[in-house]
Order: structure tokens, then C-alpha cells, then sequence
């Protein structure tokens, strides 16, 4: 298990190298001039190539790629030519949002579409398996933006019991002392016991975790649903049902943990196009994560900002992969 | 005396691309307590769906269950609840599955697995529990049973393996036991070990035994009747000297002359017909493959007939007193 694990931390750091250079290389392609976005519309000459030597950009391309993979490993990313703030600092402060809402959606698909898929499977070509169906092929072919639109639409306006956007409502941001210890706010305020805030984060996540959620809980359903069939059907789960074994420790137990596998696969999977809908959910529901940050980073061409959001990316489906393997190495019969 | 299990009428069809095709046709069998009944037949010959449709546990579809009934000590057991059925399986019958590959689970330690069964059908939790599933392991005859407990399927030999899905079926401390040929996927040492092993078990534990095998070198070794079958209807069932001694279907008679003896250690396989170009819907279902067929094999339906004394045969060729009638 070790060396596995110090096997797909090497790999990935060779994964990352190459990102980086890709990255690199395209944004450097970009036609477009740094050194005058970052002084701005109404500077003179002089004072882009001021700020063109002040940035290094002068320099020969293999020059400044070296300087840049110096920096990034003393976890230096750059200075955005947006905001002239240091990129670490502002992915610091939008990160834990963005995590916060993948994790509530991931858990929210997995409590929906697991018992879906399994009762899909239990109740095979009946009602319930139609509807769980249809339903999973609708959440997996809506597209997201629309689903946030309509879910702001029903909740907020029409029935009027959840907020439109936003991760507080205005009343908590005024009165309440926020605290800040990792970022994510649920935790942080369970952490000082604001049971006020964490009580409003909670309801101000529901509606984006939700919009999130419909793809990867159409995924998990049909996935936990396909894969508890086929394990239906071996031998040793009649041989189980002919022991006169309980339809309950047959169907969680003895079925569902043989069908796990391509399940986790799958959530892992998704986890890539969940951070891509998160971007945009978070756009829809004013969600103060890395959604807007990154829209508004490609619209200006702000490379060191998309170099950064793009290897903050990179490391964290290498490590979401990694973590994938090792749930599914429980498996007995895996050896890693 | 009414029999422990009692046979009647049983149909049991698949559903194919095709159509229906017949895969099991039972007019009669009666299994009686205490006695080990050997059902000898091919492969697809119909006696794992017998043995799967005996507890209910046949795959439906692509099985359906036509007509007939499965007496168990007077019930029918088609037709009982799929509640009812849980108190049957296991409790009142067993069964050991064929394949020691894919019968246990892959990701539970079979100690787990023995523990599970012997929870839920003897009732026992804690120490007693723990001791009666070594205890299990150990009648079985596998060495260091401790140790085997706590190993996965993978980690364990074929023979290790149907070891533990004899313990597993003995565990539910059933009444009747269906072996479903219990050595199919083991070398003959093995199988010769585990064979007497079942036998020994039957006898300590007072069991009734449904033996299928397609080998009918162990029907003798195993059984005190044996039933012939062929594409789902049973040929030939008597007592296991009167069959082996004095066979009188020509199925029967095939198999036997392609069995090596004392005498003849020569197998002679040119013996075994295999099915000719000849379809023939209706009549007798060995037709394509039988030497001694007359025209009128081609549409009479045989019936199983008694011709001696617990001697059955279903041949239109073969009268009531024993002689061939062509």
C-alpha cells in the first residue's frame, strides 16, 4: 500500500511537470502582450517595456520558464495582470468555496443515486425501476445552468423557502463574527460553534449542490444499478439465497460490496466534469468560489491566473484518482 | 408412505430467441427420506434447473415454471410464498453448488460467510457461534481450520474451496441435501476425497441426498437409486444394481457399454452416438440419437413406465414385462 502510494505521487508529479509545460507553452502562444495588460490601456511605450524587464518578459522563453517552475515550487504562482495580487493568495481565498460545494454535491449524489440504483436493480423492469430510469437519464442530459436557473426559479421565487445565491444571507454577514480557520465555511463555523452561520450556510448550499449534483447522481444510479444486476446473477448470490440467508445481508452485503467498484470509478470520473458545472453553477448562484474568477481570467487573458487554476486542477483529480484506487483496493482480491 | 419429496408433472421451459424451448419434463419422482437418489445426465440435461427449481431459486425469466408441483413432505413448494420459501431454504434443504469457483463471495473471509449461515439458520451469536464455525471447517476435514477462516475465496485451492461450500451447506443443518455434481471442477483425487467425504457426512448426519452428476462412474459409489436423464426427462430410474446390472433404455445402455470395468478397461467410445441431422418435433426426445428407433418413436411420447419391480423406463419399445418389444 506504501509504495503504491508513493508510486502515484511520483507519477503524478510527472503528470503536474507536464501540465506545466503544456500550460506554459500555450499561454506564451497566446498573441497577446502581457506587459501592456499589466500597466494597463493608457500607458506610454516606455512604460510597457518597463514593466516588460519588471516581469522578466524580456527574457528568453526557456529563461522564464525556469524562473516560473522555481517559483511554483516554493508555491509562488505569479502575480495575476487582472488584480496585480500574487495568484496563491487569490486561489487561497476562493478554493475552499468551490471544494465546499463539490463536496456537498458528491455526498448528496451518492446518498440519492446509490439507494436509486439499488432499488432500480432489486425492482428490475417494475414502476420503480421506469421511474428511477427516466429520472437518471433526465439528471445526466439537463444542462446544469438550466437546472440552477429553474431550481432559483421554483425555490426562490415561486415557493419562496430558499435564497437565490450567495453563501450568507446579509443579516448573518452584519451581526455574525465569520470565522476563519480553513475556508470552508460549514466547517469553520461548526469548528467555533456558530451553529447561526453554519445553519445558513447550509441552506444557501442546497440549491447550488443540488444543480451540481444531477449529473453525477444520473451516473451513480445507472452505474450502481447495471453493476448490482450483473453481481445479481452469480452464483454466489443464489448460492447465498439458498442458504436461506436474509434478503437484506444478501442484497448489503453480499451484493452491494462486489458492486462498489465501477460505482467509485464512476463518482471519481465525474468529479473532473463536476469541477467544470461547479464553474458554473457558481456563476448562476453568485457563489463566491473560483467560478467567476476563472471566467473573468480568460476573458482577459490573465495567463498566470489560468496556469495556476489549470495546475490547481491537475493536482486535484491526481489526487482524487489516487484516492479512488485506494478505496477500491478494500477490494480483497486488489493487491496494490 | 408418502415420499419425502414427490415429483409430479413438472414443466420448466426457457424463454430463447427462438421461442419457448423445454428444458425440464418430470412426470414422476419421488425422493424418500433418508435415501441418496443419483440423477446421472449430460451437460444441459436439465439437473442443475431441477435442483434450482426445487428451491426456487431459478433464474425468472428466462425460466418459467409451466405446470406441476414439488411436494415437500406434502407441501407444494411452487406454490409457497417467496416468505415462506426462506424457511425452506437452508433450513429444510440445502444445496452444494457446482462451481468452488464462483459460489463464495470474493470480498467476505469465509469464516464470515460460514457464520453468516450458521446465524441465520441455527440461531447461535458469540462464542458458541465461533466455535461451532470451526467446528464446521473442521468436519469438513480441511487442516488449520483457524487459519482458513480467515481467508478470502482467492486465497484458497479449488478442493479448499468446495471443502468450505460443504461446510456451507451443512451449516444450515438441513434435512436434504442437493449436490449439484459437487466434483465437476476438481481433479479425481479430490473428487474422490470430497465424494467420500458427502458420503460420510450423510450417514453422521442422517441426511437425504439429490446427487446430479454427469458421471455415472459415481452413481454407484454414491447413490441407492439412480435416474437417467436426457434433455430434461428422465429415461430410467430403479435401484442402482438393477440399472447398472440390467439396463434397459437404450440411453442407459450406451452410457454403461462406454464405461470401463474390471474386465474391460477398454473404453469403447465408438459407442457413443451423437445426435444426427434429423429434427423431430414430438415423440421421443433420445429419437435423433437412438439406434433401436422405429417409426413410431417418431411421434408417440414414451411415458416412464414401471417394467419391474422399482424399475421405470420411458421407452414406447420396451412393455411391462421387461421385454423388447421390436
Amino acid at each position: 500500500m506504501g509504495r503504491f502510494i508513493l508510486k502515484r505521487l511520483l507519477l503524478g508529479i510527472i503528470i503536474i511537470i507536464g501540465v506545466v509545460i503544456i500550460t506554459f507553452a500555450m499561454t506564451r502562444m497566446i498573441p497577446s502582450d502581457p506587459a501592456a495588460q499589466w500597466v494597463g490601456g493608457r500607458a506610454t511605450p516606455e512604460q510597457v517595456e518597463k514593466a516588460r524587464v519588471e516581469l522578466g518578459l524580456d527574457k528568453p522563453l526557456y529563461t522564464q520558464f525556469f524562473i516560473y517552475v522555481k517559483d511554483l515550487v516554493s508555491g509562488n504562482l505569479g502575480y495575476s495582470l487582472r488584480t496585480h495580487r500574487p495568484i496563491m493568495s487569490e486561489l487561497k481565498s476562493r478554493v475552499p468555496a468551490t471544494i465546499e460545494l463539490i463536496f456537498f454535491s458528491t455526498v448528496i449524489s451518492i446518498l440519492v443515486g446509490l439507494p436509486l440504483g439499488m432499488l432500480s436493480a432489486k425492482r428490475k423492469n417494475k414502476t420503480a425501476d421506469h421511474l428511477s430510469r427516466i429520472f437518471s437519464i433526465g439528471f445526466v442530459s439537463v444542462p446544469t445552468f438550466w437546472l440552477a436557473l429553474i431550481l432559483q426559479l421554483v425555490f426562490f421565487r415561486i415557493l419562496g423557502i430558499l435564497p437565490m445565491g450567495g453563501q450568507l444571507s446579509m443579516e448573518v454577514k452584519l451581526f455574525e463574527q465569520i470565522p476563519h480557520i480553513t475556508g470552508i465555511l460549514t466547517l469553520d463555523s461548526l469548528i467555533s460553534g456558530n451553529y447561526t452561520i453554519f445553519k445558513d450556510a447550509i441552506i444557501h448550499l442546497i440549491l447550488p449542490s443540488l444543480a451540481v449534483a444531477a449529473y453525477p447522481i444520473g451516473l451513480i444510479t445507472r452505474m450502481t444499478r447495471s453493476a448490482l444486476l450483473e453481481i445479481l446473477n452469480e452464483d454466489y448470490i443464489k448460492a447465498a439465497k439458498s442458504y436461506g440467508l436474509s434478503d437484506r445481508l444478501v442484497y448489503w452485503s453480499y451484493a452491494l460490496k462486489n458492486s462498489l467498484g465501477p460505482t467509485i470509478t464512476v463518482v471519481t470520473l465525474s468529479l473532473g466534469y463536476t469541477l467544470m458545472n461547479t464553474f458554473l453553477v457558481e456563476s448562476v448562484f453568485s457563489w463566491p468560489g473560483l467560478g467567476k474568477y476563472v471566467a473573468g481570467s480568460v476573458t482577459s487573458l490573465d495567463y498566470p491566473a489560468i496556469m495556476g487554476i489549470t495546475i490547481f486542477a491537475a493536482v486535484a483529480y491526481i489526487l482524487l484518482n489516487m484516492i479512488a484506487d485506494i478505496i477500491i483496493a478494500l477490494d480483497p482480491r486488489v493487491r496494490l | 408412505m408418502s415420499s419425502y419429496i414427490s415429483i409430479n408433472n413438472l414443466k420448466v421451459n426457457y424463454e430463447t430467441y427462438k421461442g419457448f424451448k423445454n428444458v425440464l419434463d418430470i412426470e414422476s419422482l419421488q425422493i424418500e427420506k433418508g435415501e441418496t437418489l443419483g440423477i446421472v445426465g449430460e451437460s444441459e440435461s436439465g439437473k442443475s434447473v431441477l435442483a434450482l427449481t426445487i428451491l426456487r431459486i431459478l433464474s425468472i425469466p428466462p425460466g418459467i415454471i409451466e405446470n406441476g408441483e414439488i411436494l415437500l413432505e406434502g407441501e407444494d413448494l411452487l406454490q409457497k410464498k417467496e416468505k415462506e420459501m426462506k424457511s425452506i431454504r437452508g433450513k429444510k434443504i440445502a444445496m452444494i453448488f457446482q462451481d468452488p469457483m464462483s459460489t463464495l463471495n470474493p470480498v467476505i473471509k469465509v469464516g464470515k460467510q460460514i457464520k453468516n449461515v450458521l446465524h441465520r439458520n441455527q440461531g447461535l451469536s458469540g462464542d458458541e457461534l465461533d466455535k461451532k464455525a470451526l467446528e464446521m471447517v473442521e468436519v469438513v476435514r480441511l487442516p488449520d481450520a483457524a487459519r482458513v477462516m480467515n481467508k478470502y475465496p482467492h486465497e484458497l485451492s479449488g478442493g479448499q474451496r468446495q471443502r468450505i461450500i460443504i461446510a456451507l451447506a451443512l451449516s444450515c443443518g438441513a434435512e436434504m441435501l442437493i449436490a449439484d455434481e459437487p466434483t465437476r471442477n476438481l481433479d479425481v483425487t479430490i473428487q474422490s476425497g470430497i465424494l467420500r467425504l458427502i458420503d460420510e457426512l450423510k450417514k453422521k448426519f442422517n441426511i437425504t441426498v439429490l446427487f446430479l452428476t454427469n458421471n455415472l462412474t459415481l452413481v454407484p459409489v454414491m447413490s441407492d437409486r439412480v435416474g437417467v436423464i436426457y434433455q430434461g426427462k428422465i429415461m430410467e430410474l430403479g435401484k442402482v444394481g438393477k440399472v447398472i446390472n440390467d439396463p434397459r433404455h437404450p440411453y442407459t445402455r450406451m452410457m454403461i457399454q462406454a464405461m470401463p470395468t474390471k474386465e474391460k478397461k477398454q473404453i469403447n467410445l465408438s459407442n457413443i452416438i451423437t445426435e444426427d441431422g434429423e429434427k423431430v418435433e414430438g415423440g421421443c426426445k433420445y429419437y435423433n440419437r437412438c439406434r433401436e428407433r422405429t417409426a413410431e418413436c417418431k411421434t408417440e411420447i414414451p411415458v416412464l413406465r414401471e417394467i419391474d419391480e422399482f424399475h421405470y423406463v420411458s421407452c414406447i419399445r420396451i412393455n411391462s414385462g421387461g421385454e423388447n418389444n421390436g
